[in-house]
């Protein structure tokens, strides 16, 4: 599975990605992180907001700092 | 889509949707809401994937900092649109309240200016929306 965190690395973007990785743990997953900082490879996702998840490249959240247990459910 | 995302730390996108109708004050109402998108002031969004569910619509509608929804008549399909999809704080506005009579009301930029003004009142008096 891989996890994609998508922001140009503001507090929101770190928060996000420590939540999703508690997720990922928590649940046992086999995961890779991916941050994508860069804004034109942002932009490829269609997102109108950051920070953002997307799983295996389906954008699952947007602008939002999920905490661990919503992003739980989204990886679940 | 093309879009250039917006930092979430300052809110999302003010975001407007408008109705599909085929009548003249249809017509004006999707006019006005163009208007304000090529003009940058909110961003104009797709009905269309509220109805169809189409994922990437609704988590990016998610973000909105204040959605302005607009209906050509009082049959209210954007509104009842919107609802149906969950949705449900958002500024409503209809382009017979202004006292267009539907299928009498002749497209004019006139009439355009004086929806988009109106638009343009609304989201100024709006309150951001609460966080999802």
């Amino acid at each position: 599975m891989k996890i994609q965190i998508l922001g140009t690395g503001c507090a929101k973007c770190k928060q996000l990605t420590e939540n999703a990785e508690a997720a990922a743990r928590g649940m046992g997953l086999a995961y890779e992180l991916e941050k994508v900082t860069d804004i034109k490879d942002i932009m490829r996702f269609g997102v109108m907001a950051t920070p953002a998840l997307a799983v295996d490249g389906k954008v699952k959240l947007v602008g939002k700092v999920a905490t661990a247990a919503e992003i739980r459910l989204l990886l679940g | 889509m093309k879009i250039t995302p917006k930092c979430g730390c300052n809110g999302g996108p003010d975001l407007m949707f408008c109705c599909s109708g085929a009548a003249d004050t249809a017509e004006i109402a999707d006019l006005a809401v163009r208007q304000l998108h090529k003009a940058k002031e909110a961003k104009m969004f797709c009905l269309a994937g509220i109805a169809g569910d189409v994922e990437l619509i609704v988590v990016n509608t998610k973000t909105a900092n204040r959605m302005l929804v607009v209906d050509g008549c009082d049959s209210d399909c954007a509104r009842k649109t919107m609802e149906k999809g969950g949705f449900n704080d958002f500024i409503h506005f209809r382009v017979t309240d202004l006292g267009m009579e539907k299928g009498k009301t002749p497209v004019s930029g006139e009439r355009i200016a004086q929806v988009a003004s109106r638009l343009r009142e609304l989201l100024k008096e709006a309150q951001p929306c609460v966080e999802a």
